[in-house]
């Protein structure tokens, strides 16, 4: 037994992630000639309304014209600044609570049998719906936003982590016990090594979460970021800022991936792939 | 879960007793709301809550009531699930058409992939205000906005489900002159359905989402309409209502997909909650 426990590490040693990681790439990674399509479609859309004269599809050309107008009015940068702070502040005190709950409740049997029903209720109720509540309570401010977002970011994480808690190996629990170790020490050595593969797929399901209901909150109340510029270019009816600022959500949302799927490389550099 | 290391009770004992066990947890899993729910009434009642306008349980139950004989609240609901589940099996048609072309065919993998990635990078928030720009305040755009978030997932897991075809079954397909419907009805869809299942699952709480984040922002009608309107008539006992009811739609919802799948495809249905690590 105590063998398996250590094989893992070994046989993720040089060759092997490297020979697989390669092949999973070649899977994966979609060629960038699949952009083609979406190049071809903006291309024509432009050509076909050269003169701008569409109001509900204004050519890409002029995306650029009146976005930039919100770069000049230096009204675009703030606006990204505050959406990213509070998806980085919203995603990491999630992360935290989520994680401790989650190991807490997965590790505990009891604990998962009363808590059950109700995990299982939040975890479908939608996030947005509590919007207009917490307006109600706490008004129009960046810590509504907070609250809001980190209430419906914890939920994939706690979950995801109860799960990989209740089945961490019961060996590595022999060892805890073998080595009488403190409960810190378990939970930092043991526990949270653990489970982190569990932590990271909850991140990875909640950070598209976080980043929608930042928007989602944004764009129903006052509180400033990237949201409010697409609400009031809405009610401006500038299509085609809101294509462009479409454009610039969609860039962040690329780049919190990459970054996302960086961070999880790099966390698990020592773990043979697929696991 | 193996009994033995992690065994609190008498109870966790063997295979035998395990469905009583489960059927007692599942009680238990009923103190804690309850519980919750008493104290919250104790605390109105006794003027010990630090907000105000957080209305008592009992009060939330009397507008529930009072909204549901109005039918107001039916209503909203209606119109929410009505936009919902269509745009839902709009999606979940475009995404799994999608999903088949893209695992079928290398060329149209190769050559649109890219492109699909990106567009379902982007939050479908973001494409609200544009939907209310062309489709106005209408259904429609509820219903084109539910569509679109359901696709993605649906389109994904499918390639990916299709490429579970195996060099065996293809042989085989071929060694049987199939036709190319034959091929996709036979072959290609039921070895993706469980994949496609998840993901369906998936669209639908999103789809449920962006319905209710549509009416908050663009339509006003239904749950998300409900919303913001009882907010800003300062009704709390109103909104808690409603957000209390939608979270019981979320879940009314999941629990009537898992019984359909149950029902439709038993053996797909073990292999998701295995997936998921336990059963219900």
């Amino acid at each position: 037994m105590a063998a398996n426990v250590e094989s893992p590490p070994i046989r993720a040693s040089r060759p092997v992630p490297r020979r697989a990681s390669r092949a999973r790439k070649r899977r994966s990674a979609a060629p960038l000639r699949g952009l083609l399509p979406l190049a071809v479609l903006l291309g024509v859309w432009e050509l076909a309304d050269l003169h701008g004269n569409s109001v509900f599809f204004p050519p890409p050309s002029q995306w650029i014209s009146q976005t930039s107008s919100l770069v000049h009015d230096g009204s675009l940068f703030p606006a990204v600044r505050q959406t990213l702070v509070t998806f980085v502040l919203a995603l990491i005190i999630a992360t935290a609570i989520g994680t401790a709950l989650g190991v807490l409740i997965g590790r505990s049997e009891l604990l998962d049998r009363l808590l059950s029903p109700v995990l299982e209720y939040f975890r479908f109720l939608p996030g947005v719906a509590l919007v207009p509540l917490a307006v109600l309570f706490m008004g129009y401010t960046q810590s509504m936003e907070l609250y809001v977002v980190v209430f419906g970011a914890i939920w994939p994480v706690l979950l995801q982590v109860r799960l990989a808690a209740r089945e961490i190996d019961p060996v590595l629990m022999d060892v805890r016990r073998a080595l009488h170790l403190s409960r810190g020490a378990a939970f930092g050595k043991i526990i949270l090594p653990a489970v982190a593969p569990g932590v990271m797929l909850g991140v990875v399901i909640a950070a598209p979460l976080t980043l929608v209901l930042a928007l989602v909150v944004e764009i129903s109340t006052q509180v400033s970021g990237i949201g409010k510029l697409l609400e009031t270019a809405q009610q401006n009816f500038l299509a085609a800022q809101v294509f462009g600022l479409i454009v610039i959500v969609g860039v962040i949302a690329l780049l919190i991936n990459v970054a996302l799927s960086l961070i999880s490389g790099w966390l698990f550099r020592y773990r043979p792939p697929g696991e | 879960m193996t009994a033995g290391t992690v065994t609190p009770g008498t109870r966790a004992a063997g295979r035998p007793g395990r469905r009583p066990a489960a059927r007692l947890g599942w009680l238990a899993g009923l103190i804690i709301p309850v519980v919750l729910v008493a104290a919250w009434q104790l605390a109105k009642s006794l003027g010990a809550l630090p907000y105000d306008n957080v209305p008592s349980p009992l009060q939330i139950w009397d507008s529930a009531v009072s909204l549901t004989r109005s039918g107001q609240l039916p209503g909203d609901f209606g119109h929410t699930l009505a936009a919902c589940l269509l745009g839902w099996v709009i999606g979940s048609a475009v995404g799994a058409v999608a999903g088949i072309a893209l695992g079928l065919s290398r060329v149209v993998w190769s050559y649109s992939m890219a492109s699909v990635e990106v567009l379902r990078s982007i939050p479908a928030i973001a494409f609200i205000p544009i939907a209310v720009i062309v489709f106005l305040q209408s259904l429609t755009m509820e219903v084109a906005i539910a569509a679109w978030v359901s696709i993605w997932p649906v389109a994904v897991s499918t390639m990916t489900g299709v490429a579970g075809v195996t060099s065996a079954h293809r042989d085989l397909a071929a060694s049987l002159r199939m036709s190319w419907t034959a091929r996709v009805t036979k072959l290609v869809l039921p070895t993706a359905l469980p994949k496609m299942l998840v993901a369906l699952r998936l669209g639908l709480s999103g789809a449920l989402v962006l319905a209710i984040v549509a009416e908050i922002v663009g339509n006003p009608h239904g749950v998300g309409y409900a919303l913001v309107n009882a907010q800003q008539q300062a009704q709390p006992a109103e909104m808690f209502a409603y957000v209390l009811l939608t979270g019981a739609v979320g879940v009314a919802l999941n629990a009537l997909l898992s019984l359909a799948y149950r029902r439709l495809a038993p053996g797909f249905h073990l292999a998701e909650t295995a997936r998921r690590g336990h059963g219900r």
